[in-house]
């Protein structure tokens, strides 16, 4: 008697392993996936959510120099020593420019990746 | 047959409509049963782990990051939870099963090929349930769901090779015990 091929092992399986559990099963299933807990729809990111994570960032940093005056000073003072301590030919206010855009990049990317934990933490 | 994808039932149901499982269930119902019975060896808990499987299906459902297929990620809870049913309740049934629901026309029609198949089936499950659990989830993800080597090690969290010696066992077990079958 030859052996049996895999071709033929798999015909055989596939027609015994035949099952129909019908309509009755689906319907005792959904009945208890009904009872359970309801998804809610995750909140989608939209555009005005960068303007809004930006502009609340620069009302905090404003806020912060405004309270602590002394602290802006200090922390001109260390950028300006950061600055010539890396020697780049480029001038304190053009640096600010940068760090400002960088600051822009970071923020936006915090709100585009983040946005729902702001969502639940502004309750929006 | 389902309209759309499972990604979009799914979207679905995360959106907050829990009826857009329904359709996964019909795909799958029949598949799950059939894989979990191998491993369960009795019908009545097979029915109650495969209800168990789309229960924790749709509980975990937003944690499915949508890496793998879904049908794959759903055999992985089925297995997983056939396996726990297994060992808790350490039975060894011989699995009494429905032969299939041939109508009466058909089996007056063809009375012979009926029982022929009936006989073919009976061997086949005889054949089946004599191997380990193990043995008859990866027969049942290899031959009747036609997973690859690569998907059932995932499925079964075993190594790749580890799977293709199992099934290479299989194979010669059943060639053996099955040969005799054809001629049915």
């Amino acid at each position: 008697m030859k052996e049996l091929r895999d071709s033929e092992i798999k015909k055989l399986i596939t027609e015994a392993f035949e099952v129909s559990l019908g309509d009755d099963f689906t319907e005792s299933v959904m009945q208890k996936i009904k009872s359970e807990q309801v998804y809610s729809p995750k909140p989608t990111y939209e555009w005005w959510w960068n303007g809004l994570a930006i502009s609340l960032s620069f009302i905090v940093l404003l806020a912060y120099f405004i309270l602590n005056p002394e602290l802006l000073v200090h922390t001109i003072q260390r950028f300006e020593r950061l600055v010539s301590f890396l020697n780049i030919g480029l001038s304190s206010g053009s640096l600010s420019v940068i760090g400002a855009i960088l600051l822009l990049f970071g923020i936006d990317f915090v709100a585009k990746n983040h946005f729902y934990r702001l969502n639940s933490f502004f309750m929006l | 047959m389902n309209v759309f994808s499972d990604d979009t039932y799914i979207a679905k149901v995360l959106g907050g409509n829990p009826g857009a499982f329904e359709p996964i269930v019909r795909k799958y119902q029949d598949r799950i049963f059939s894989f979990v019975i191998r491993i369960v060896k009795s019908e009545e808990d097979a029915k109650d782990v495969t209800q168990e499987v789309f229960l924790k299906a749709y509980r975990k459902l937003d944690t499915f990051n949508g890496e793998a297929k879904f049908s794959s990620w759903l055999f992985q809870i089925a297995y997983n939870t056939a396996i726990s049913q297994q060992r808790m309740q350490q039975k060894n049934y011989r699995i009494e099963r429905d032969m299939g629901k041939i109508n009466r026309e058909e089996r007056a029609a063809n009375p012979m090929k009926i029982m022929l198949r009936d006989e073919r089936k009976r061997a086949v499950n005889q054949a089946i349930d004599s191997l380990p659990e193990n043995d008859a989830a990866i027969v049942s993800l290899f031959y009747k769901e036609d997973l690859s080597i690569q998907e059932i090690a995932g499925i079964m969290q075993m190594s790749e090779s580890n799977i293709k010696v199992k099934l290479h066992r299989i194979r010669k077990k059943l060639a053996e015990q099955l040969k005799n079958i054809l001629t049915l």
